[in-house]
């Protein structure tokens, strides 16, 4: 669903990217971990269509993301970091909107239920999104990304800021939809989220992906012997 | 998502942040205080005026009278003319002229003028008074020169990097809108609310402040209406580029905060003082002095001439026959003139090259130009008070004529003299006209929105949606 092929990215000196070759199949939820600078932010940027590679290939769905990016787009929902929205609307509203800029009009109850699969409260759909816990602006996201019914999904560090409860909500919801099928790519600081959520783990460093691993081979122990050993590497 | 529905959006955002609605309103609650002002301060000087000119009429009808009944004083000349009469002369009010009160605190809109010379009724103002180019008074000019920007920056400076900070511009663009589209969207909208906002506020004032509506009025507030939006658009133009180019909105709003300071605050501070170092005025205790010394020499002209009277009509003893006390009075008075005339002249001339030179040096600063413009439009600016100020010199050498003439010729005043008193007609500003003179400065300002939103366009281009990526660079 979601593959890169020898993927580049270079901003004048720096080599943001190096030859990163990465897939993604449905039903998967991928965690690339690193240190800030490493490259995942920009391997989702590229996925993104946010940022053209510099040689390589990155597909959505056998879509080039280069080559056509509006329709791989179409393929994509995406969390960023901090979901701060609109503050003066509700959460109702908030989803309203951004469904409407997908081009999607939804009944109420429609959105109600995305917000509900997301995890958010009955009582939190019509208050302003102001008032929200970070936790629950997170959930907000995914709600959006649950109305794009799309094919994969896009995180950039998402659980950063969010206490352990709102944040194993979180991964709950994150697991409920790659359980429907989603291919989920997801940049993250925090190694036991990845081990808990994750089904694969990509460690990078320098723009290199350097380590790899299937989610179950692996223990939350060894998991940071091998994270802390590609950060001495030189 | 159709244009229409992501302005309505945009709308529906701003009704619901209640800070951005409450502050609009405000501040078209104090363009209408600053229009009820403005009316009290026209309505003030109106009935001052009319009052001094009641005053004249029935004095002149009394004297009249007088003159038909045989009395002495009114039927003599120089009495009249130096010791009883002054006429008011009243620069006539322009259309929305409470709107932009301008310079009127400062230069005068009524003067006295009696057959004395003229330094008699110009030094009862302040001829060396600073013009006042940049600040005007509490008026509906200043509150759009000095607040509008902040409103419009308030509502405008994140428009690009708040966005992207809340994560709507990677959302936005991800759920399949053009980023670039977006904002414009967003920007259009904000500039509407903004600019509907700006003429209610202008409109309502205008209606509160004026008298007396006419086909100029129309004009004058068509001009206001149109400056006000070029003024507008040039500080959403400039917030958008600010936005555009700031990693944050903190950098945002300081930038734009810097750039109301250097733009309304600074820049015409400068070109004030600019202004009077290139062209100083003159001394006002050389003025006094030279009066002083020339009416002393008067005096003593008077007194020497008296003397040589009385030497050349021994036969008369007491008082100097009228006719020729006033003759005296009308030689000497000339000889004051020809001494603090030129001063005057140096005076008038610095002003008119301080405004020649304010009248370059406003295309630095938007808000110098939209105040000037403004100011003309409504007939308040220092251009309009020289044009007073020249035919009130001019009136009153036909005034002083009248007189000086008759007192030369030992002509006595007779009732129907007094039917043909010179009259005065203030120069009015026709509504093209003023609309024409504003032309100028507002293509200037519309070609520097046309640039500023030309890059603006060039950046939205290549918008970057997310401020994430820690190699991108950040500097754009």
């Amino acid at each position: 669903m979601l593959e890169a092929s020898g993927l580049s990215k270079s901003y004048g000196e720096v080599q943001a990217l190096r030859h990163l070759d990465l897939r993604v199949d449905p039903g998967e939820i991928y965690c690339l971990l690193g240190a800030n600078g490493a490259g995942k932010t920009t391997t989702l940027n590229i996925f993104l269509g946010f940022v053209a590679p510099t040689a390589g290939t990155a597909r959505v769905d056998q879509i080039d993301v280069v080559n056509d990016p509006i329709a791989a787009r179409r393929r994509i929902a995406y969390i960023p970091e901090t979901v701060t929205l609109y503050g003066a609307l509700t959460g109702l509203e908030n989803l309203d909107y951004f469904a409407r800029l997908s081009g999607q009009r939804h009944a109420t109850e429609a959105l109600r239920g995305f917000l509900a699969q997301a995890g958010l409260s009955t009582s939190a759909h019509e208050r302003p999104l102001g008032t929200y816990s970070k936790g629950m602006r997170q959930k907000v996201g995914i709600a959006i990304a649950i109305a794009r019914d799309a094919a994969a999904l896009l995180l950039d560090e998402p659980t950063s800021g969010l206490d352990p409860k709102a944040s194993n909500e979180f991964s709950e919801q994150i697991a409920a939809m790659a359980e429907r099928g989603a291919a989920i790519l997801m940049a993250t600081h925090d190694l036991f989220r990845a081990r808990e959520t994750g089904t694969r783990i990509g460690i990078m460093r320098d723009g290199q992906l350097r380590r790899e691993f299937n989610a179950r081979d692996i223990g939350h122990r060894e998991l940071e012997d091998e994270y802390l050993k590609t950060m001495q590497e030189g | 998502m159709r244009s229409w529905d992501l302005l309505a959006a945009e709308f529906n955002l701003l009704r619901r942040e209640g800070v951005v609605i409450a502050v609009l309103v405000g501040f078209m609650v104090t363009v209408l205080a600053a229009g009820f002002a403005g009316r009290a301060a026209i309505e003030d000087r109106r009935i001052t005026a009319e009052a001094a000119l009641q005053e004249y009429r029935q004095l002149v009808e009394s004297l009249a009278n007088q003159a038909a009944a045989g009395s002495d004083t009114a039927r003599s000349a120089g009495a009249v003319a130096f010791s009883v009469l002054s006429v008011p002369v009243v620069k006539a009010q322009t259309a929305l002229e409470a709107l932009a009160i301008g310079q009127g605190d400062l230069l005068a809109d009524t003067y006295f003028v009696t057959a004395r010379g003229a330094y008699h009724f110009l030094t009862r103002t302040d001829p060396d008074n600073a013009l006042r180019f940049t600040v005007g008074s509490f008026d509906v000019a200043f509150l759009l020169i000095w607040v509008l920007p902040l409103l419009v920056i308030g509502v405008l400076f994140d428009v690009v990097v708040g966005e992207r900070e809340r994560g709507v511009l990677a959302l936005a663009a991800v759920a399949g809108a053009s980023p670039a589209r977006f904002v414009w969207h967003k920007w259009c909208a904000r500039v509407l609310v903004l600019s509907v906002s700006c003429w209610m506020s202008i409109v309502l004032a205008a209606a509160v402040a004026e008298t007396s509506w006419t086909a100029t009025t129309a004009w004058v507030i068509t001009g206001w209406l149109l400056v006000a939006t070029v003024y507008l658009l040039f500080w959403a133009a400039l917030a958008l580029w600010i936005s555009l180019r700031s990693s944050t909105t903190e950098s945002a709003a300081m930038q734009c905060a810097g750039a109301w300071l250097l733009l309304v605050v600074l820049t015409p501070a400068l070109t004030n003082v600019g202004a009077s170092s290139i062209v100083p005025p003159p001394s006002r205790v050389e003025l006094t002095a030279a009066l002083r010394e020339a009416t002393e020499q008067a005096d003593k002209q008077i007194a020497s001439e008296r003397e040589q009277w009385f030497f050349d009509h021994p036969d008369i003893k007491g008082e100097m026959d009228r006719q020729a006390y006033y003759q005296t009075v009308a030689r000497s008075e000339a000889g004051i003139e020809q001494v603090v005339a030129p001063l005057l002249e140096r005076f008038a001339d610095t002003a008119n090259d301080q405004r020649r030179i304010v009248g370059l040096l406003k295309y630095l600063s938007p808000g110098t130009l939209t105040f000037q413009t403004l100011t003309g439009l409504s007939g308040t600016d220092g251009r309009v008070h020289a044009e007073f100020r020249a035919a009130t010199t001019e009136f009153h050498g036909r005034w002083k004529d009248f007189f000086v003439t008759r007192i030369e010729r030992g002509i006595a005043l007779e009732k129907e003299d007094f039917a043909r008193l010179p009259l005065f007609v203030s120069p009015r500003l026709g509504g093209g006209e003023a609309l024409v003179a504003a032309l100028m400065p507002m293509v200037a300002l519309l070609v520097l929105v046309s640039a500023l939103l030309a890059v603006c366009t060039r950046r939205l281009a290549a918008l970057a949606v997310t401020g994430r990526d820690r190699h991108a660079p950040q500097e754009r």
